[in-house]
């Protein structure tokens, strides 16, 4: 079974102590759920795990491989990040869009081959984006936005997906949504690490969770055992009461569908 | 699915196709133009080795190079141009950004200043490349500190304004005023006297610099979604921005030094062929590369038809093309998209 290792990281920007003896293990098929306040490390944790980050000290294997020590093509063929923010510089039309995740697989001169097309038309097609495929990806609304570049992510058909707030500023439906298609990726044999801030929607959707608070793992485990009302309060400041009750309101009569 | 694929590509060939056509056309146009009154049939006749020997010599040695020059250095501003507004993802980019332009200039002015240009021609052309070299090894560390573009930005602004630094010390200390409207109309570039020892010494740099700056066409794909996302698809940033910046600075030095500081065909350029592409900053290239071939040609071609008293200089009458073509562009509908023309 292929297996996510992250040991003892600590990672620093600038001079800022960002993680510290940061750990957690993780296995292709689950999802799990990176979360915590803001500022707790989350984004930085994701980065440090496909190298964008560089680690102080500690280290992230993949099947037992160091990821710093990965040839640059492999790791970027074996880890594909999904950034927050949406941002889009210049108006590709979404199929060029989505084949941007392939670039690792081609070689200086070579061009798309059939195996590329068809996981671009996969990871398209698994998004609900078909249709979009002629249209500027700047001219998208912010659910489309988001289910394109997820299918970016997905066309590099990489064994573990990287995804930083992939939920972020979507309406409940577009999130629900989103959280699905995460679900069949990771069905499928990916390992899918979200950032999440949805307490409600980490619940229902993660096999785990890893509950970061200013730079260190606070739990680990299961949902149910990681996000208890205690820790919540703690963590987060909030009385998880009131907080159930906004998730509730949120996703009240979409149920989960597929 | 393959209709779709390159149905997005058919507007940009075509708009390539027109461009190629384009500079071509005026290119050979320019061959007819010139002091020496050529009628068109013997320019042709010359083109093919006939004709008389006079003619012959005009037409291969005086005119050949400087249209050669003016399709090679258009397209060397044009690439460059598409490329840097790739990478620094900010649509004002323009070859004079990591100020190689400058720094070329500079090399030309002390030649020109120290009277070497003078003793011997090739003096003017060498210090320029020269110039773009030593401003290529001062911008590096500095843009390699930092992350992102602005560094490489804030590099090339200092080390732009460190050359007009040069250049308005060699201005300021000119012994008469013969000096000073030398170094000031070099400045304004021109094509004119060039011969083939200038396309046999700008030719291969500027081959060198288009190839390295072709090489990177890969990762302005991927820098569309920003650096993290280039990144993690396996691009080395420091390499790419190196290995690019490396290469207009070889190229547009090169180009500097035979034409002087020619402003506004990098910048209009690639705005020019944009609409066409499919948006990938990697398809803006080559037509980018030609609109600039075209642009420059028909520039020195207006260059020798506008009847002035004083010789019309090249980068005036790129600045007065480019400008208006600049005020155009936000009024154009950004990119076509065919579905939703279609609808």
């Amino acid at each position: 079974m292929s297996r996510l290792e992250v040991r003892g990281l600590d990672v620093d920007l600038g001079a800022r102590p960002v993680l510290r003896g940061v750990g957690f293990e993780a296995r292709a098929g689950e999802i799990v759920g990176l979360m915590g306040p803001n500022g707790a490390g989350k984004t930085t944790l994701v980065r440090a795990i496909c190298q964008l980050a560089p680690a102080r000290a500690g280290e992230v294997t993949w099947n037992g491989a160091r990821v710093d020590r990965m040839d640059p093509r492999v790791r970027a063929t074996s880890f594909a990040y999904l950034p927050q923010g949406r941002v889009i510089h210049w108006p590709l039309t979404v199929r060029r869009l989505v084949e941007l995740g392939r670039l690792p697989r081609l070689g200086p001169l070579s061009r798309l081959a059939p195996a590329d097309a068809a996981a671009v038309e996969t990871a398209m097609a698994a998004m609900d984006i078909a249709h979009l495929a002629d249209r500027p990806a700047t001219s998208l609304s912010g659910g489309e936005r988001a289910r394109v570049l997820l299918a970016r992510a997905l066309a590099v058909e990489a064994p573990v997906l990287l995804a930083d707030e992939p939920t972020a500023s979507l309406d409940p439906y577009h999130v629900l949504e989103i959280m699905t298609l995460l679900r069949h990726a990771a069905d499928g044999g990916r390992l899918v690490v979200a950032v999440l801030h949805e307490l409600g929607l980490a619940t229902r959707f993660c096999d785990r969770i890893v509950l970061l608070d200013a730079g260190r793992v606070v739990a680990e485990g299961a949902p149910a055992e990681v996000l208890t009302p205690a820790r919540v309060r703690e963590v987060y400041r909030v009385d998880l009461g009131a907080l159930s009750e906004l998730d509730a309101m949120r996703t009240a009569g979409l149920a989960p569908r597929g | 699915m393959v209709g779709n694929a390159t149905g997005g590509r058919r507007p940009a060939r075509r708009l390539e196709a027109v461009l190629l056509v384009a500079a071509l056309l005026a290119a050979l146009v320019s061959l007819t133009v010139g002091p020496a009154r050529i009628p068109v049939s013997d320019v042709l006749a010359a083109l093919g080795g006939g004709g008389d020997a006079l003619t012959r010599v005009i037409v291969w040695q005086i005119r050949a190079p400087r249209a050669l020059l003016a399709l090679l250095i258009g397209a060397m501003l044009g690439l460059s141009g598409a490329s840097l507004q790739g990478l620094l993802r900010n649509p004002l980019a323009d070859p004079g950004v990591v100020g190689t332009s400058g720094c070329a200039a500079l090399g030309a002015v002390v030649a020109l200043y120290f009277g070497l240009a003078k003793a011997f021609p090739l003096a003017l052309p060498l210090l320029a490349v020269a110039g773009a070299l030593v401003g290529l090894a001062a911008l590096l560390p500095i843009a390699r500190r930092g992350e992102g573009p602005a560094s490489l930005i804030l590099g090339g602004v200092a080390v732009s304004a460190m050359a007009g630094a040069g250049v308005a010390l060699a201005l300021n200390l000119s012994p008469n005023p013969f000096a000073v409207s030398e170094i000031a109309f070099w400045l304004l570039g021109s094509l004119t006297d060039r011969s083939f020892q200038h396309l046999a010494l700008a030719a291969p740099l500027i081959a060198v610099g288009a190839a390295l700056v072709l090489s990177q066409a890969r990762a302005l794909d991927g820098l569309a979604l920003g650096e993290d996302t280039a990144r993690s698809l396996g691009f080395d940033l420091h390499r790419v921005q190196l290995l690019l910046v490396c290469g207009v600075a070889v190229g547009v030095g090169a180009s500097v030094a035979v034409a002087g500081a020619i402003g506004f065909i990098g910048l209009v350029a690639p705005h020019l062929v944009r609409w066409a592409t499919d948006g990938r900053p990697s398809q803006a290239l080559v037509p980018s590369a030609l609109a600039g071939a075209a642009l420059l040609s028909l520039s020195d071609l207006l260059v020798r038809v506008v009847p002035t008293a004083t010789e019309l200089r090249l980068g005036v009458v790129t600045a007065f093309i480019g400008a208006p073509i600049f005020v155009l562009i936000p009024l154009r509908p950004p990119t076509r998209a065919p579905a939703e023309r279609a609808a």
